[in-house]
């Protein structure tokens, strides 16, 4: 078994050795890096496109088309999260936490450096993994049922106490919040329209990359807006030796990348846990094991770039496994590589492991080739790269916002998913500025629909017995030890449960506390419709929806009329130096940096910002998108910043001339109807 | 300044209206230098999507005009929004054509409140592929027949109730008595297979026979799975000895029900346009839709892509239509309890 497998990798890398192939496996990267760098344009809407183009090549040269192009968008994406903050497609949003804040410190080049080092050593990594453990696949796959999907899906939703930092409660409340969303949509087991508002856009639920893309990328361009700077503000700049730098950091903690490398590849490898998600829990799981991690993570900490980009390039190689093996597939990516299966009349199962090795060896190769030529190509262009951070606000945020814009439609290609990115746009806004975490809310989003799946099956099919196999039962231990964790932490630094109880005050009152009041009457309200559903419909909807108004409920109360928590320097004093420094804890999500500005003009400028969001929706449903685009540009610059026209109209050019070719001519995205359209009945 | 926003306003106006422009010459046909789009209810990768993609190859040659083919997706919520869209919103040209899940069909027929669309007044192009459907059980299932299948109860996975996996054996259930307990969760067909082979499930349904055949030949050639029922209008050629569902049935009430479900089997790969689109223009499609199915080149690609060729004529799916739109209330009532439309 052994030799005629290292007899199949040879063959496979010989035949991928090719210069033919190898000429297509470069394309493929390029594309995708470009696809990975455009907010919200994933390697999804990429490798759809592009499928047609492989039925003419034979089936090596297909995959390693189609996975140079997959296995690099993850590669690409780090670049918009570290430089605006705006995570290029939903695995990298945890990039932004710790690469955002380098970047405003002058040091995008070495967190770039690092993410590129990071991502091709993760993808190297999952790749290996891949290649070495194909032979026990089948067998091991057959193993996971339905209960230890739950399991792990539990598991991964357990990190939220972990990414909740030093807001334990705000963070539960927010997760209870992502669950409720993520149970928008039709209902798997009855057909229940779940508060679709009467929309057809809402039946299969609220797509992932406007909501990633609202909660994560808007609120950064806002208060780009607000504070109109830069995004790197006066500082120093020098991108080379931050590169070295950053290459050095990342094998200086190459142990954390093996660890986040297992945890990309294995969790990719789940079908239904996805690739959003990863980066989170890598993250968290640097936060939990790293020295010192809980003080400086979220604050510019290079590991958490690192953490996060190994994690997101590995899941490609994970991912392979049940695509290959059972024709399940393990990304959205996988998905339509699945299509290419069928075209090349392959069929995903033992034949690619007996049959057909070869070429299952030659897609680990493109996967291995595509990470190191991406981290290559992306290392040759970073200088240019990381001078965007030090670049005016009028002139990045028209054309970013546009492209965030046609990014967002590509969720679902319908207005909803406009209004989506707006909602969560100024949900995320809030969130930030109220200091509520928002990583919990996306992990509780993505995971949250896996979750109430996965338990209808194990329920209906098992009834109580699936909860004793002994993997669930080691998944489900170490999900409550990582769920309780923090909270005893934060008990014991009280000195006790009573002692915290004990030290009620008179109630305080501010302003920031009617977020709980919102968020307990949108709860409250989901609820009450939700009141006249079968119970198949309504039950985990019930559970969590309690279950958020009581953790809201509660730390409303805690705020209202508990004393504030000891200061960290009178807590190490009391304590002594043994006692975990809880106080200390981060805000587990960016700060906003609006310095000195009076609440009242940030307040103005962010509407603002809202006010011209609004506007490019009208215009779009006025005269279309590829109109809007570039007066848009136009307008945006020259009221907000007064750039000359020499600036001006060559950008709203080629913006638009962008657009028009790629989105609207080479992907064929059906924009929606326009009013003038409508009137000039074309 | 204002000047020049105008100016680029026009501009851009005409951008986006530069590919719909009115066809220039009297003499040229129509499809001259026009682009059609065929909107598929599907995301890509499916197959619908690449059957739309193999007919965008090769249909130009057979339209008069020859004009460029386009696929376009709009997955979502089970392709009801590109029905609307194509019913509805986009032009009556004749240069946007749907390809949706013929289940939609069924879905307007019995009164499902989120069409915009009329099926009774769709125009057909033809359909591409057909193949039935099966209800299937693992060989350690201890179901071997449809008769046991009414003894036993036997957990069934489906992926939700508006997916084929749950309406099937939930037909089975409603008029031949069979004692499915049908497990809703499960994400895809390929989840499905992979719950059977790990025993989680003891049979699902949804799988039609031509892509069944394709992904688990050895499935039928070590006989690891029982066929206990086909869905469709006659049996399969490869499984002369497997009943179709509507053979077992003897009221004239419930083998209506069954022939409409059936509906969205039979129908396969299909292709309509909007009743507004011109009926010359109508014709030039459904001519050149069944020279296509005809044409060996297409044939030899879509074979070589894991897909037989069955044609129907847009004529053929204009009768199917025909025989089921007369639909008493009960009818109506019962199959949209099957179908769990609220």
């Amino acid at each position: 078994m052994d030799v005629s497998m290292l007899d199949a990798a040879w063959q496979a890398l010989v035949v991928i050795a090719d210069p033919m192939r190898l000429l297509v496996l470069c394309c493929g990267v390029v594309l995708g890096l470009v696809f990975g760098i455009l907010p919200g344009i994933g390697g999804l809407a990429g490798t759809a496109l592009l499928l047609p183009f492989t039925f003419a090549m034979d089936p090596a040269t297909a995959f390693a088309f189609l996975l140079g192009l997959g296995a690099t968008t993850s590669t690409g994406d780090p670049i918009p999260a570290i430089m605006f903050g705006v995570p290029g497609g939903a695995g990298s949003a945890a990039t932004v936490l710790d690469g955002l804040p380098l970047a405003r410190r002058g040091e995008a080049g070495r967190a770039l450096s690092a993410a590129y080092m990071s991502s091709m050593l993760g993808g190297l990594f999952g790749a290996a993994l891949m290649g070495v453990s194909l032979p026990f696949l089948r067998p091991l796959l057959l193993q996971l049922g339905s209960p230890e999907l739950l399991a792990f899906s539990i598991f991964g939703i357990s990190m939220v106490a972990m990414l909740a930092g030093n807001a334990p409660l705000k963070g539960l409340a927010a997760a209870g919040l992502g669950l409720m969303i993520s149970m928008i949509g039709t209902d798997p087991q009855s057909g229940t329209l779940r508060w679709t508002l009467g929309t057809l856009y809402l039946w299969e639920g609220l797509p992932l990359v406007p909501v990633v893309l609202g909660l994560f990328a808007l609120p950064e361009l806002c208060d780009l807006l607000v504070t109109r700077t830069t995004i790197a503000t006066g500082s120093r700049f020098d991108a080379r030796s931050g590169m070295a730098q950053g290459a050095k950091d990342c094998f200086r903690h190459w142990w954390l990348v093996l660890r986040c490398s297992w945890i990309g590849a294995g969790f990719g490898a789940i079908p239904g846990i996805g690739g959003s998600v990863i980066d989170w829990l890598a993250y968290g799981h640097a936060l939990r094991t790293e020295k010192g991690a809980q003080e400086t993570f979220g604050r510019g900490d290079i590991r958490g770039v690192i953490a996060s980009e190994s994690s997101n390039n590995a899941k490609e190689g994970g991912a392979l496994v049940p695509t290959v093996a059972f024709g399940v597939p393990g990304s959205a990516t996988m998905a339509i590589l699945l299509g290419a299966f069928l075209i090349h009349g392959l069929v995903p199962g033992p034949e690619m492991l007996t049959t057909n090795l070869s070429l299952t060896y030659s897609m680990v190769w493109s996967i291995a080739i595509a990470n190191v030529l991406g981290a290559g190509l992306c290392y040759a262009f970073s200088g240019q790269f990381a001078k965007l951070a030090t670049i005016r606000y009028t002139l990045i945020l028209p054309s970013v916002l546009a492209i965030i814009y046609v990014g967002a439609f590509e969720g679902t290609r319908s207005w909803g998913d406009l209004y989506t990115l707006l909602i969560f746009g100024v949900l995320g806004w809030a969130m930030k500025h109220l200091k509520w975490p928002r990583p919990p809310l996306v992990l509780a989003f993505v995971l949250g629909e896996t979750i109430e799946r996965y338990m209808f099956i194990s329920v209906e099919r098992y009834g109580t017995d699936w909860f004793t196999r002994p993997l669930v039962v080691i998944l489900l231990l170490l999900a409550l030890v990582g769920l309780l964790r923090p909270f005893v932490q934060d008990i014991r630094a009280h000195g006790g449960l009573g002692p915290m109880l004990g030290s009620l005050s008179r109630p305080r009152l501010r302003w920031s506390q009617l977020a709980f009041v919102a968020l307990l009457g949108v709860v409250a309200l989901m609820l009450s419709q939700a009141w006249s559903w079968s119970f198949d419909a309504k039950a985990v909807p019930m559970i969590v929806g309690f279950f958020t108004i009581a953790i809201a409920a509660a730390a409303l109360f805690g705020q209202v009329f508990l004393r504030p928590a000891v200061r960290p320097a009178e807590a190490e004093a009391a304590a002594g130096p043994a006692r975990p420094k809880v106080s200390q804890r981060i805000h587990m999500d960016l700060e906003s940096e609006h310095g000195d500005l009076p609440r009242r003009l940030v307040f103005a400028r962010a509407g603002r910002f809202f006010g011209w969001l609004a506007g490019f929706m009208l215009s779009m449903a006025t005269i279309g998108i590829v109109a809007t685009v570039p007066i848009f540009v136009v307008a945006f610059m020259r009221v907000e910043g007064r750039e000359r026209w020499r600036l001006v109209l060559p950008q709203a050019a080629l913006l638009c001339a962008f657009v028009y070719f790629v989105f609207d001519r080479l992907l064929a995205i059906p924009w929606p109807p326009t009013l003038i359209g409508q009137w000039l009945q074309i | 300044m204002k000047l020049t926003r105008s100016i680029l306003l026009a501009c851009a106006i005409g951008l986006s209206a530069g590919a719909a422009q009115p066809a220039a010459a009297q003499e040229e046909p129509f499809y001259h230098g026009k682009t059609v789009t065929i909107l598929v209810g599907f995301g890509p990768g499916g197959g619908y999507d690449l059957f739309a993609r193999l007919l965008s190859k090769h249909l130009p040659e057979h339209i008069p005009g020859a004009p460029t083919i386009v696929v376009e997706n709009m997955g979502a919520a089970g392709g009801l929004p590109a029905a609307n869209r194509v019913y509805a919103v986009a032009p009556k040209d004749g240069t946007v054509i749907a390809s949706v899940n013929a289940s939609l069909i069924v879905y307007d027929l019995v009164g499902g409140s989120a069409a915009e669309y009329d099926a009774k007044k769709l125009q057909w192009l033809g359909s591409g592929t057909n193949s039935n459907n099966s209800i299937l059980t693992w060989h350690t299932s201890g179901v071997k027949t449809i008769e046991d299948a009414q003894k036993t109860e036997i957990p069934v996975g489906a992926s939700g109730p508006a997916s084929t996996s749950y309406i099937y054996p939930a037909l089975a259930n409603a008029v031949i008595g069979t004692k499915f307990k049908i497990i809703n969760g499960y994400k895809g067909s390929n989840s499905l297979d992979l719950a059977l082979e790990s025993g989680e499930i003891s049979g699902r349904s949804g799988a039609n026979l031509n892509s069944l055949f394709a992904r688990n030949a050895d499935w039928v050639k070590d006989k690891k799975i029982n066929f206990l029922v086909q869905i469709g209008y006659e049996r399969d050629p490869a499984l002369p000895d497997v009943p179709v569902l509507g053979e077992l049935v003897s009221d004239p009430e419930d083998k209506q029900i069954v022939d409409l479900i059936t509906l969205s089997t039979a129908f396969g790969y299909n292709y309509w346009v909007a009743p507004e689109v011109p009926a010359d223009r109508v014709e030039t499609l459904q001519k050149a839709f069944d020279e296509t199915f005809a044409d060996p080149d297409f044939v030899a690609d879509a074979e070589k892509a894991g897909f037989e060729v069955r044609a129907q004529s847009g004529k053929d799916l204009q009768k199917r239509m025909s025989d089921v739109s007369n639909l008493s209330d009960k009818v109506i009532a019962r199959t949209r309890e099957i179908l769990s439309i609220q």
